[in-house]
């Protein structure tokens, strides 16, 4: 059964993007196989783990539980936007620093939910932090460095606001 | 897994919806913010035919305060209506639970109708509606009916939407400023899903109630009153010695619910122990307040 496809307009990453879509193709899937933007990815598809996690005309969602079709006229960012040709942001450096990461795969969902966290909350502490990313979900770390990472990024970007 | 093929329309207004939905096979579905419909699809364990989407139905996100009701629109998102100013001042508890509701990135998606449309038997939402006697709305192509939220929550998953109809909005009362509110749950994650949890609204000056209303989720099929134990507050005073034999007393009609989480022994010892909490922290907030 193929159903009435939908023509969508959308802005990822700053670049108006035109397709068209079968209604049943998720946004995570969207970004991955129309866009080849494989930053995004797809652990549980369906909602638990955070490995989508993109930002959503301003605002963290799962890509996994987003059809693209309803992206139309919306503003989308995915972990590619955070440093786009040039050196690392300064979450990911903190990232990076502190070994928040050993595969990896959770990491794209991990950043973007900090970046959200830190927009909102400049200085969270350590129950704020670990609150704030229960929905991301990491196999490696057990956590401890992805904390420290959070908590350095943060003071870097309240002595250097202009970088968030 | 990917979702089943489906015809996907996108209404702007409530009542454009309820025709749409008028046309369609019976197993077509509103989409709201998809946070719990959606992985179900994921899972093909829902596959409807036609998804109405209902994110371009600017008429269903308000809201407002109606004499003495606080009426919320389906549409608004959760993170919203927590974050809500009114919300927050005229009937706190929504709020509380609604931070409990899942993670920022689901609340930022999922909507206040959403999670009352869905039902499920431990959310924190409907906890709050039985509590609160809150009202649900529901639109069809005759138009609109009330529902009490007692009579609202059938089963799990099972609500008294009938076919045809779209939850519209619900009305919580709002509560008298010297209402002390809490939800509190418990699980095996953080925001994950809870095992049990307890709304609580009492009017006390915190020693003596006039009122209490208290609602466990998680542990019957529907979220339910725990009115033995309500009376017992207000007969006898905020008493944590009260609550195991209330609660025991309130259980008995109840079928408690088992999985693997959690027994239902667990379950009746983590209600008890949610009360006992809802007690305690609003002696101690009284306390806090004679002393600062």
């Amino acid at each position: 059964m193929t159903a009435t496809r939908h023509k969508i307009r959308t802005r990822v990453n700053g670049r108006v993007v035109e397709r068209e879509v079968e209604p049943r193709m998720l946004l995570a899937d969207f970004l991955r196989h129309e866009l080849r933007l494989t930053g995004t990815h797809v652990g549980c598809a369906h909602g638990v783990c955070g490995a989508c996690t993109v930002s959503l005309d301003g605002r963290t969602a799962r890509s996994c539980l987003t059809f693209a079709v309803q992206a139309d006229g919306a503003e989308i960012e995915t972990v590619e936007a955070l440093a786009p040709d040039g050196p690392l942001d300064t979450i990911q450096s903190a990232f990076h620093e502190h070994h928040a990461l050993q595969c990896g795969y959770c990491t794209p969902g991990f950043l973007m939910s900090v970046r959200q966290l830190l927009r909102e909350e400049p200085d969270p502490d350590e129950t704020r932090i670990r609150t704030a990313l229960a929905g991301n979900l990491c196999r490696c770390t057990g956590y401890v460095n992805i904390v420290k990472a959070v908590q350095t990024a943060a003071k870097r970007l309240r002595e250097a606001p202009a970088e968030a | 897994m990917k979702p089943r093929s489906f015809e996907y329309f996108r209404p702007s207004t409530a009542e454009e919806a309820v025709e749409i939905l008028s046309q369609q096979d019976e197993d077509a579905r509103f989409l709201a913010g998809g946070q719990s419909l959606v992985p179900l699809m994921n899972l093909r364990m829902a596959a409807p035919p036609a998804l109405i989407d209902l994110n371009g139905c600017q008429d269903l996100g308000y809201v407002e305060v109606e004499g003495d009701e606080l009426v919320i629109g389906a549409m608004v998102r959760q993170a919203d209506a927590e974050a809500s100013d009114v919300v927050r001042a005229r009937c706190p508890l929504v709020a509380q639970a609604l931070a409990l509701n899942g993670h920022p990135a689901t609340r930022h998606r999922g909507t206040v109708g959403g999670t009352l449309a869905h039902g499920d038997a431990v959310a924190e939402l409907p906890g709050v509606a039985v509590a609160l006697d809150a009202d649900i709305v529901l639109q069809g192509p005759e138009g609109r009916r009330r529902v009490a939220a007692a009579d609202y929550f059938v089963g799990p998953l099972i609500t008294s939407i009938e076919p045809g109809e779209l939850l519209r909005e619900v009305r919580f009362p709002c509560l008298p400023e010297a209402t002390r509110t809490r939800f509190l749950e418990s699980g095996v994650r953080a925001h994950d899903f809870a095992i049990a949890g307890l709304a609580a609204a009492l009017e006390t000056d915190g020693r003596s109630c006039s009122r209490v209303r208290l609602a466990a989720v998680g542990v019957g099929s529907v979220p339910f009153r725990l009115s033995t134990l309500e009376e017992a507050l207000v007969s006898r005073g905020l008493d944590p010695s009260l609550v195991a034999d209330a609660v025991a007393t309130d259980l008995a009609e109840v079928e408690v619910m088992e999985n693997p989480h959690a027994t239902a022994g667990y379950r009746r010892r983590l209600i008890e122990a949610l009360a006992r909490q809802a007690i305690e922290e609003t002696l101690r907030e009284g306390e806090g307040e004679i002393g600062g």
